[in-house]
């Protein structure tokens, strides 16, 4: 996969109608759109109306209907099941609304087995997990994350996503459990991501406030995803 | 459920067990003769004896033999028999009738009549009443005593020719009914309880969040737990339902339970299982109100109960030899202590395990180990848990196979001795001369008398002499000459026949004074000596033991007594065999719960740590570090906990070993093998399931 600085390779994330069923039930339609490196867009939608089927099938957890998905270039419907995984262990990071870390390690213990687990041997995991802490500030201490608060929780849960250096961030309602301070404090954070690690990321919420940080933002209505925000400059 | 099962099954088993001694108790008393104040009020005459009776199993098994002679035409049969038998008969109980169905000859002479249950201790009971031959009046009726009916008011001394377990002093019925069945299934009703606790504890917080008081959180619970304790209670049900309508035989046992006896106390069955019904209640509630206190994610390791644990195994294993009085109670009260905090001692030793495993995980580039490493470093207690079941089971079926020891080394050796066969038959003192020379002519060649009996002698060692007569062919094969000699008794013990009438006759002093007879042997002076008497061998085959015990009771009121070491070794040694079987299977009732239990539990917590670790594996497909996951967070404390476990059972009763019989307290290599293969195997097992079931997580 080439990573060259034209405006067509620099896309991270590229859908194309892309249609998605249950059933009767049409989730979603046609919808086409792309990420670039250094770009945060933002879908916005009602409950229900398949925000999170959406990001499975950017994942390949899920099959659509119809449409491709590409990450980095590459095209995901045909890969292999262990090409995917792949293409996911070193594309893709995703931050998950409660972080999900595991209650009983450290952060840097829950960094650390990421990147064990991204193929790292382990001098390099442990080197890579204490740069990413120190980058995103987070302070390395033995308490088990357990005993963090839900911004701690989620800075921690943004290093992880980010220590295997993806070019694609999803992350699926990372401030829903947030207060405002912390969310503010949250979105600066991630925003910083795309230009300061040269990925793209896809964030999906139902609060304008972090929608109007994003550089774009799309709803996602009746099947249909259109512009909400026009394409600012990447990463402004 | 499983654990209200337990406790039901439990609370039925009880009712049963302590209504039979009760019962039993009961029919002892009714079954005691009263004694007549002179001939006047004589309505029969009455002996009692205890022999022994071959049984299906190959063992001989201790029977009530009384002899009984109506003195008037009045005089009523004893409890349980239609009529008197004629003299040269018997009467048996149901038990007792199918061993002697088994025999060759006519013991007690012809069975003619079945002893009803109303006339037996127990339904199981081995009972006998022969009326004597008019021979045996004759010889020896003056040593019967002159009764005038039954139900007297003595004390209950033994109660002989059934089971053992209720044959105990009334304490240590109720006793291993609480060891074997309750404390296991409550251990069980309290695993159950520990699962989903996190689930509970977040209810908890809402219900609490909205308002809802003690009483409301309360009912909430109760509505949980009730309807798989319920479900636990009509298994009992069904149980009690079961031995209502059913006698059953339990042969293993030598057991007889009656439906009739059960149906008397259907009531008491019904309140014991809704006792224990409230007592799985309880515990399920106070466990899980437990369980739903908040908690911080990392856990405080319970160095107390640790701490209680080793100096509880200390006192096991040192107060017997200073206290050796108590030693038994202090062991046991020990062990029970050491059983119950041990899983906090071994949750302790598997966190400082799993800290080093994680940093090695950590150093090495294992997610696995990194993983369940950290897991038990910060939850000691669920560890606890985990391991309780395997612990407790352990110890607990330790203690049974302690406490049931049998057949101690002295028996053992015993039996080895002789089995070469029924070389020596003993017996009691020479009866009446008259009839023991009728006696001796009629058990047939091959067959010669020896007599044994002490003489005072202050210079001796013991304070007497031992002094054996004979025939001098007799002599020569004992290995001693025609002529009176002390002997060594080491030189009659240096021949196989000597041997066994050492042992048979208990001789204990160093040397023997023979006395050779000249021709007959003078009955009139050893009877006046109180000389004891048995038969040997003198063509080395083994003797007729049943047909001369035949010509004695023709012969005799009571028989001869005699006997011959290897039966009343293995007469001995059933006491303790019965009692194995009987804790040995009180002890895998209590178990099968305890070990349902442990696999609810294992399956629980794969359940819950399955889903934390399906979100990695999915995302990165890797699946084979579960596998790691799942061996070092089931297999290493289940094996470290039946490993420590199995250390204590065979080291704890050190000193209450070394002060008791032969034989008991012993620990087992074997269980510790059996023990050990079963934890391994659990673990294996638990850890393939916990990996199956993270796997499973990971793909959906």
């Amino acid at each position: 996969m080439s990573n060259s600085s034209s405006s067509v390779d620099a896309r991270v994330l590229s859908v194309a109608q892309l249609s998605l069923s249950f059933g009767q039930h049409s989730v979603f339609q046609a919808i086409s759109f792309d990420v670039k490196r250094g770009e945060s867009l933002a879908i916005v939608g009602r409950s229900g109306s398949g925000k999170s089927s959406l990001l499975s099938c950017i994942l390949g957890l899920q099959t659509p209907d119809a449409g491709s998905v590409s990450i980095d270039g590459t095209v995901i419907g045909t890969l292999p099941r262990r090409r995917l995984a792949q293409l996911r262990r070193e594309k893709i990071g995703v931050v998950f609304q409660s972080g999900e870390l595991l209650e009983e390690l450290s952060p840097f213990e829950n960094v650390v087995l990421t990147a064990m687990l991204g193929g790292h041997r382990a001098s390099e995991a442990r080197q890579a997990a204490r740069e990413m802490l120190e980058r995103l500030s987070i302070v390395q201490s033995d308490r088990v994350v357990g005993l963090y608060s839900g911004g701690e929780r989620q800075r921690v849960a943004v290093a992880r996503a980010l220590v295997n250096r993806p070019r694609l961030i999803l992350a699926d309602e990372p401030t829903g459990s947030l207060d405002a301070e912390t969310r503010d404090e949250m979105m600066e954070l991630l925003m910083s991501v795309p230009n300061q690690f040269d990925c793209g990321i896809v964030l999906v919420t139902h609060d304008p406030i972090v929608s109007t940080a994003c550089n774009r933002t799309m709803r996602l209505t009746d099947g249909a995803l259109v512009d909400v925000a026009p394409r600012g400059p990447s990463g402004s | 459920m499983i654990g209200s099962a337990g406790l039901s099954v439990v609370a039925v088993v009880g009712v049963l067990v302590m209504g039979a001694v009760s019962d039993r108790q009961a029919q002892s008393r009714s079954l005691l003769p009263i004694a007549a104040e002179d001939a006047t009020d004589a309505e029969f005459l009455y002996a009692f004896d205890l022999d022994l009776l071959p049984g299906a199993d190959g063992n001989p098994h201790l029977v009530s033999v009384v002899w009984l002679e109506p003195l008037t035409n009045s005089a009523q049969p004893p409890p349980g028999v239609l009529s008197w038998p004629r003299p040269g008969q018997a009467v048996a109980s149901p038990v007792a009738q199918r061993d002697l169905n088994r025999l060759a000859v006519d013991l007690y002479g012809p069975i003619v009549g079945t002893i009803s249950p109303r006339g037996l201790e127990a339904p199981g009971e081995r009972r006998i009443y022969v009326r004597p031959t008019a021979s045996a009046l004759e010889n020896t009726g003056d040593e019967m005593t002159m009764m005038n009916g039954f139900g007297g008011p003595g004390v209950v001394q033994g109660l002989w020719g059934v089971p053992t377990l209720d044959a105990q002093a009334s304490w240590v019925t109720p006793a291993a009914l609480i060891f074997f069945l309750f404390s296991p299934a409550a251990v069980a009703v309290w695993l159950g309880a520990g699962v989903d606790r996190e689930r509970r504890r977040r209810r908890e917080l809402q219900l609490v969040a909205i308002g809802a008081g003690v009483r409301h959180r309360m009912i909430v619970n109760l509505a949980e737990v009730w309807p798989p304790i319920a479900a636990g209670g009509l298994v009992g049900g069904g149980a009690l339902g079961v031995m209502a309508t059913n006698n059953f035989d339990v042969g293993w046992l030598d057991t007889i339970v009656l439906a009739d006896a059960t149906r008397t106390r259907l009531l008491a069955g019904v309140g014991a299982i809704t006792i224990a019904q409230i007592a799985a209640l309880l515990i399920a509630l106070l466990t899980g109100r437990r369980n739903t206190q908040r908690k911080d994610t990392a856990e405080a390791i319970p160095f107390r109960s640790a701490q209680v644990c080793v100096v509880a195994a200390i006192a096991a294993i040192w107060l017997p030899s200073i206290f050796p009085a108590y030693g038994t109670l202090l062991y046991y009260a020990s062990a029970v202590v050491t059983t119950v905090t041990l899983p906090s001692l071994i949750a302790m030793i598997v966190a400082g395990l799993g800290r080093v495993i994680a940093a090695t995980g950590l150093k090495r580039g294992w997610p696995g180990m990194l993983l369940a490493g950290r897991r038990h470093a910060v939850s000691p207690r669920r560890t606890a848990w985990l391991t309780s079941s395997v612990v407790v089971s352990i110890l607990l079926f330790g203690q049974v196979q302690l406490w049931a020891s049998t057949l101690g080394g002295l028996v053992q050796r015993d039996l080895g001795q002789l089995s070469s066969g029924d070389l020596v038959v003993s017996g009691g003192h020479v009866h009446d001369s008259g009839a023991s020379d009728i006696f001796l002519k009629s058990v047939g060649k091959g067959t010669a008398p020896v007599f044994t009996w002490l003489e005072d002698n202050r210079t001796r060692q013991f304070g007497f002499d031992t002094y054996i007569a004979t025939s001098c062919t007799t002599l020569a094969l004992l290995g001693a000459s025609c002529m009176p000699s002390e002997v060594p008794v080491a030189t009659l013990a240096a021949t196989g026949l000597g041997a066994s009438l050492v042992n048979s006759t208990g001789i204990f002093t160093e040397t023997i004074n023979v006395e050779p007879f000249e021709s007959e042997p003078d009955y009139e002076r050893m009877e006046s000596l109180g000389a004891d008497f048995s038969l040997v061998s003198t063509d080395g085959s083994s003797l007729p033991v049943l047909e001369i015990q035949r010509v004695g009771n023709q012969l005799f009121v009571g028989g001869t007594n005699l006997d011959t070491i290897v039966n009343r070794n293995k007469a001995a040694g059933n006491v303790p065999r019965q009692l194995q079987h009987w804790v040995l299977v009180l002890g895998t009732l209590g178990l099968i719960p305890l070990l349902l239990a442990a696999g609810v539990v294992l399956v629980a917590d794969s359940r819950s740590s399955a889903r934390e670790t399906a979100i990695l594996a999915a995302h990165f497909d890797r699946r084979r570090w579960l596998a790691g996951v799942a061996l070092t967070r089931i297999l290493l404390p289940l094996a470290l906990g039946g490993i420590t476990a199995s250390l204590f059972y065979f080291f704890l009763p050190i000193s209450v070993g070394a002060q008791a019989s032969e034989g008991f307290f012993k620990p087992s290599t074997s269980y510790v093998a059996v023990s050990l293969s079963l934890t391994i195997a659990l673990g294996l097992v638990g850890s393939w399931w916990s990996y199956r079931s993270s796997k499973a997580w990971a793909t959906t």
